[in-house]
């Protein structure tokens, strides 16, 4: 959820899809494919992700901003010639800053979404496939991790590992192994009392083939899917860090600080500390979902009814 | 059914206490004692000697843990230093604020998103329902500050309607009652939960559409309308109690940004303030109290999911 | 978020996380803001015409809830808000050393004529002035003696139940034998000559007459005791101390209602810390007629509380200095004044750190003197304060004015310039790389060689922890890192909050992190009238956070509270403000706001930036 919450999960978890059907693979994936390519929101977010990734990685390259030398005597200025979205109360070219910040706000989704999903899925799959007593303690650890509000265990590793992009990554990412790992889980279980899981037991197949064959193509859709989400969430995350005061801090710019540290002023009228880098975030955030969205429906090959 | 709930509910508890301990273990950690935060900057070595020995943060951490466990038994949350009350006097105070805050745009968030969500499937993928999921998407995305502030800005400095803070009354009833001071808040947290709530009831409901009931019901003749109420409606709108389940959570914490950002006295701003000055047994009681929530959420998800979905073997 | 100041006694009133915060200021946009000034605004003359009476609704900032309400404070619950815009409502202090914005007594608020040092400053005479309870009794000396008496029994309990205590510095453990000759006087014998000065600015305005006659009892219904007998005073303070940890009965308890200052709680509510409050019609101070009741609001937060000034809700409240640049859209309903407070604002260099020789570098006056350079204390107060500051250069900045200020805080003796530091650097043997990281070329104790300690190849390189709220910390230390990679000095951000760091980063309380940190900004620190540093700078104070020593400061700080010399702690001050013990910050302005409806005199209104809340001096105007 976007809210910060005491526990960043627990509403999260509700995105898991009811156990997908399953299919014949191959022609599963050229049918999402198509069904995504069909889905205008799907392919207007993924735009839109594509755009943010070459404007924040590339853009450096050719706009030239100062984000490293602090200017008082420009601070906070307008939008004007030489700063075309303005400088904030260090000086700093604002349209540079929302290079750098994005570029920091993407690595952190996306490095804490990567190691959020192998955690769990590794989890998730280890305890669904085992099984019994070993899959009941697996799981009744995620649930004492995921009953830890999420704030508390922030505010802990804030204090005591600094916030770097990677400190930050590792943060989020080890708190959002816990839904993945619930999901891979769900499909496991689902998937061991599929007749052709069952058939292909009694016809000999070994236990290694059958994650290969037939869990892990299952489980994917459902990670890639979680990826979209856990970046967005990772986002947000940040920038509610950000607003607590244990976001990242100079030399490293990130689009969450920027939106904290401008909407105090807001009511200054200086917009543009506030609306470009908003803007920003929820295009991002939003793209992300969407995409995830599209993904999840487009794999989901029940959906073929229309 | 009844074995399976009751063995659910015993590794609740085991969850429960392994969530103590984490919760104490890490406090400790970083803040082997408050004596510092308490006292202040100045306090000098004998202060602080003599307040960790009136306190017991002298003993070795395993029976500092034991101690407050006994304690938590006892419903003894223990004494915060900083507010000079018992923290289950803090609680008693504003639990009830938070409880209404977050009950009542939990409702509305319900009511609205699931007749969304129903009417989004029905129209997948037409101009409508891009239109609202569009909506949906740019509310999801937006942090919850942002958002709070934008509305204050817009609703109570630009245009006065509303009032800029929450309501102040100290009866729950004078708050509930103050519709004008709690109108922007609600409509934070229902915003925001909407936006969630809609795209999951969403693809609820097209999961459902896609049931072949659904089809047998349609080829049956039987007319839309009645299609939507009779099967879709009640079958789509179960793992909605799921959804309720998990946010039980929400309902005591609040919401902590809420909170802060409408002035508004419940135990997500006693847990800001708390962070603030390592105001210790709040800080621990408020996480426990998260931590049993979310066990409890979670207790009710799992149970409900498993009378919904018999599919998913018993564990 | 608005970080209680722990009251401190001696040189430090308040440690604050957050001294820094609420602050606001001038009015000028101009860049020129070079030189002290500190003002914004001027406060208008009392208004003449009709008087008026009614109900003043006051802001109470975040975090400045009353927990407390025994005028002998623990450590846990003592900050300036509790101690100057509560407790003295209802007991006031025995000396009254603020005067507006001047850090001087103010003699009709004072309880008793000014003290007579005698004895060879060893004894000291108090003589009360006429005041009286509000039930009818005088207040006399025993009154004074049974809050002494009540102190001690506190501390013998716990040093942690009087926050202001300094073991073996003034009050009380100074006091060898305390009499009351008559009614009237109050006579202390100490161990050791003091300077006067200090402590009858410091030390005696820490006493608060309490009832003796109506308190001095170990349960409700008990009969009035001894207090002179310790083992009575100690009943007698469980007893209160007990009654004030009630907070639900703040404003029912009959104990309560006795008191000297101008009002007479009337209602708290615990869980908010709102309260009201009636005047006390026996009160013996000047105040306006007719008094107007009092109510304290609560917030939570700044921008609630800016909210509500701007909506026009409270009658006196403050601007946060996020807010500094909406002043223009409430002018026509308040009058606006800011000033600093007392105190200072510093980083502070840990001299113990011996992570990459950091203990050897800093202990160059020279390299304590660049980092002065690179601080561009004129850029702060535009960009951060929106000009709402005035320059600091020592622990006794020129504002506010005081008889203590030495000359050299007057003009920067550091001015900022990156080149005048790099130029330091160059002529002590370093390499500069601006960028990147000066290396030390030329090892040795000459005068144009590194220094002591600091090997070849020595980097400037160091990290430094800064406390996220408020958050114009943050802004300022960016900025001086950012300056400081121009020089070639290489500073890596930590960011942290006020409580992990005083727990933490402290040498004095924490000698295992003593290779930790090397530089932190916390904040700064207010300082009581007579501005020692007492506890800060001398080698053995307790909160000397970074471990400096210097043998000279120790003998200077040492006359300020035990010499007979009036301008000991100008001297004091003079050497540290040459010396950079610490990196000192400009000081930022409290800007309070109060509606034009209300009308006093002047001083009650300036005294509020210092923390002093006195609606006894105002009235409605219709």
């Amino acid at each position: 959820m976007a809210q910060v919450s005491t526990s960043l999960t627990p509403l999260d978890i509700t995105r898991a899809p009811e156990g997908g059907e399953i299919g014949p693979i191959q022609s599963g994936w050229k049918l999402a494919i198509r069904e995504f390519a069909q889905n205008r929101l799907a392919v207007i977010g993924l735009a839109i992700l594509v755009f943010f990734v070459v404007f924040c990685f590339a853009g450096p390259l050719f706009y030239h901003g100062q984000v490293f030398n602090t200017n008082l005597t420009a601070a906070d200025m307008p939008p004007g010639a030489g700063h075309p979205l303005g400088t904030d109360d260090e000086g700093f070219d604002e349209l540079a800053l929302l290079m750098w910040g994005g570029r920091a706000a993407l690595e952190v989704g996306f490095f804490a979404a990567i190691i959020g999903i192998g955690i769990g899925a590794i989890w998730g799959s280890v305890s669904g496939l085992a099984g019994g007593i070993v899959d009941a303690v697996m799981m009744r650890i995620v649930d004492m991790f995921l009953a830890i509000p999420f704030l508390f265990i922030v505010l802990i590793v804030a204090v005591r590992y600094g916030a770097s992009v990677l400190g930050l990554s590792l943060i989020i990412g080890a708190f959002t192994w816990l839904v993945p790992s619930r999901l891979v889980r769900g499909e496991v279980l689902t998937l061991r009392v599929r007749d052709f899981v069952s058939a292909a037991r009694a016809a000999g197949s070994g236990r290694l083939r059958l994650i290969r064959k037939h869990l892990l193509p299952n489980a994917l859709g459902v990670m890639i899917v979680n990826v979209t989400f856990n970046v967005a969430d990772a986002i947000l995350a940040v920038a509610a860090l950000g607003y607590l005061g244990f976001g990242l801090h100079y030399p490293t710019q990130d689009w969450g600080d920027m939106l904290s540290n401008g909407i105090q002023s807001l009511q200054d009228g200086y917009w543009w500390l506030v609306y470009p880098v908003g803007a920003c975030i929820v295009l991002v955030v939003m793209a992300a979902n969407l995409v995830g969205d599209a993904l999840r429906d487009s794999l989901d090959v029940r959906l073929r009814r229309r | 059914m009844t074995a399976y709930i009751l063995r659910r509910i015993g590794t609740s508890i085991v969850v429960v206490l392994g969530v103590t301990f984490i919760i104490f273990f890490l406090l400790h950690l970083i803040y082997p004692s408050p004596a510092i935060d308490v006292l202040g900057p100045k306090a000098t070595g004998p202060a602080i000697r003599s307040w960790n020995l009136q306190h017991g943060f002298d003993r070795p951490f395993i029976v500092q843990y034991l101690s407050y466990l006994g304690n938590l038994l006892h419903g003894n949350f223990g004494y915060s230093w900083k507010a000079n009350q018992s923290v289950t006097a803090l609680f008693a105070e504003r639990w009830a604020r938070s409880a209404y805050l977050s009950g009542i745009s939990l409702v509305f968030a319900v009511l609205i998103a699931i007749p969304l969500g129903i009417f989004q499937a029905v129209r997948r993928n037409t101009i409508a329902d891009n239109v609202v999921t569009g909506l949906a998407f740019v509310t999801y995305a937006m942090p919850v500050f942002m958002l709070g502030l934008i509305l204050i800005q817009v609703f109570a400095l630009s245009f006065p309607i509303f009032n800029y803070e929450a309501s102040q009354s100290m009866s729950v009833w004078g708050v509930m009652t103050d519709w004008r001071s709690m109108t922007l808040p609600i409509a934070t947290l229902t915003l925001i939960s909407v936006a969630g709530f809609s795209r999951y009831m969403r693809s609820s409901a097209i999961d459902q559409l896609a049931q072949d009931y659904i089809k047998a019901a349609r080829a049956k003749g039987l007319p839309e309308r009645l299609v939507l109420w009779r099967h879709l409606l009640r079958n789509a709108c179960l793992p909605m109690v799921t959804l309720i389940g998990l946010s039980i959570p929400f309902l005591l914490a609040g919401n902590l940004i809420t909170e802060q950002l409408f002035n508004y006295q419940g135990l997500g701003l006693l847990f800001f303030d708390s962070l603030n000055n390592v105001d210790y047994n709040t800080l621990l009681a408020y996480t426990m109290l998260g931590a049993l929530l979310t066990v409890v959420g979670n207790l009710i998800a799992d149970i409900s999911l498993t009378v919904a979905d018999p599919r998913i073997r018993l564990a | 978020m608005k970080v209680a100041h722990p009251v401190m006694k001696m040189a430090a009133l308040a440690a604050v996380g957050a001294t820094v915060l609420a602050a606001c200021g001038t009015s000028t946009s101009t860049p020129s803001f070079i030189g002290p000034s500190g003002a914004f605004g001027k406060v208008p003359p009392a208004a003449s015409g009709p008087k008026h009476a009614g109900t003043i609704t006051v802001a109470e900032p975040p975090g400045a809830t009353p927990t407390w309400i025994f005028p002998v404070t623990p450590g846990a619950n003592s900050s300036v808000y509790t101690a100057y815009s509560f407790q003295y409502e209802f007991w006031r202090p025995l000396y009254w050393i603020v005067n507006g914005v001047r850090p001087v007594e103010y003699k009709p608020m004072s309880m008793a004529n000014d003290p007579v040092f005698s004895n060879g400053d060893k004894t000291v005479t108090v003589t009360l002035k006429n005041w009286v309870w509000s039930d009818g009794q005088p207040v006399t000396s025993k009154d004074l003696l049974f809050w002494i008496d009540e102190a001690r029994a506190a501390i013998k309990e716990s040093p942690a139940n009087w926050g202001n205590y300094t073991p073996k510095y003034g009050i009380p453990d100074q006091i060898v034998t305390a009499t009351t000759p008559n009614a009237k006087t109050l006579v202390l014998t100490l161990n050791k000559a003091v300077n006067p000065t200090w402590f009858f600015e410091d030390e005696l305005p820490l006493i608060q007459p309490i009832p003796a006659h109506a308190w001095a009892k170990a349960s409700v219904s008990g009969p009035i005791l001894d207090f002179t007998n310790p083992a009575n005073a100690k009943k007698i303070y469980d007893f209160l101390a007990a009654q004030s940890k009630s907070t639900k009965t703040y404003a029912t308890n009959p104990l309560w209602q006795i008191v000297d200052g101008p009002y007479q709680i009337t209602s708290f509510n615990n869980t908010t810390g709102a309260w009201t409050a009636k005047p006390n019609a026996k009160y013996s101070g000047p105040h306006a007629t007719p008094m107007s009741s009092l109510s304290a609001v609560p917030f939570t937060s700044d921008t609630a509380e800016f909210n509500a000034v701007k909506s026009g809700q409270i009658d006196q409240g403050y601007v946060p200095l996020t807010d500094v640049p909406q002043i223009g859209s409430i002018k026509s309903t308040y009058n606006v004044f800011g000033y600093p407070g007392f105190g200072f604002n510093y980083v502070t260099y840990n001299f113990l750190d011996k992570t990459g020789d950091f203990n050897n570098i800093i202990k160059q006056l020279y390299i304590r003197q660049a980092m002065a350079h690179l601080e561009d204390e004129a850029g702060y107060i535009k960009a951060f304060f929106h000009g709402a500051g005035g320059q600091a250069y020592g622990p006794v900045p020129a504002i506010p004015a005081t008889p203590y200020t030495p000359s050299n805080a007057l003009t920067n003796p550091y001015p900022f310039s990156v080149s005048a530091a790099i130029s330091l650097l160059k002529s002590h043997g370093w390499t500069i790389n601006p960028g990147g990281t000066d290396v030390c070329a030329n090892p040795g104790t000459g005068a144009n060689q590194c220094g002591a300690g600091i090997p070849k190849g020595t980097k400037l390189a160091w990290n430094m922890i800064y406390n996220t709220s408020p958050a114009i910390i943050g802004e300022q230390v960016t900025d001086l890192v950012s300056q400081a990679r121009k020089a070639g000095i290489t500073i890596t951000l930590k960011s942290d909050n006020f409580n992990h760091m005083i727990a933490t980063y402290y040498d004095v309380a924490n000698p295992k992190a003593d290779n930790l940190w090397a530089m932190e900004d916390f904040g700064g620190f207010s300082i009581s009238a007579y501005p020692t540093t007492l506890g800060i700078f001398n080698s053995t104070g307790s909160f000397n956070i970074g471990g400096y020593k210097d043998p000279q400061a120790d003998t200077l700080i040492n006359a300020s509270v035990t010499s007979g010399n009036p301008s000991a702690v100008k001297n004091e001050a003079a050497y540290l403000t040459e010396q950079q013990p610490s990196l000192f910050q400009p000081l930022v302005d409290n800007v309070v706001v109060w509606k034009k409806t209300i009308s006093g005199d002047p001083l009650s209104f300036e005294s509020l930036t210092q923390y002093q809340l006195n609606p006894e001096f105002w009235y409605f105007t219709k």
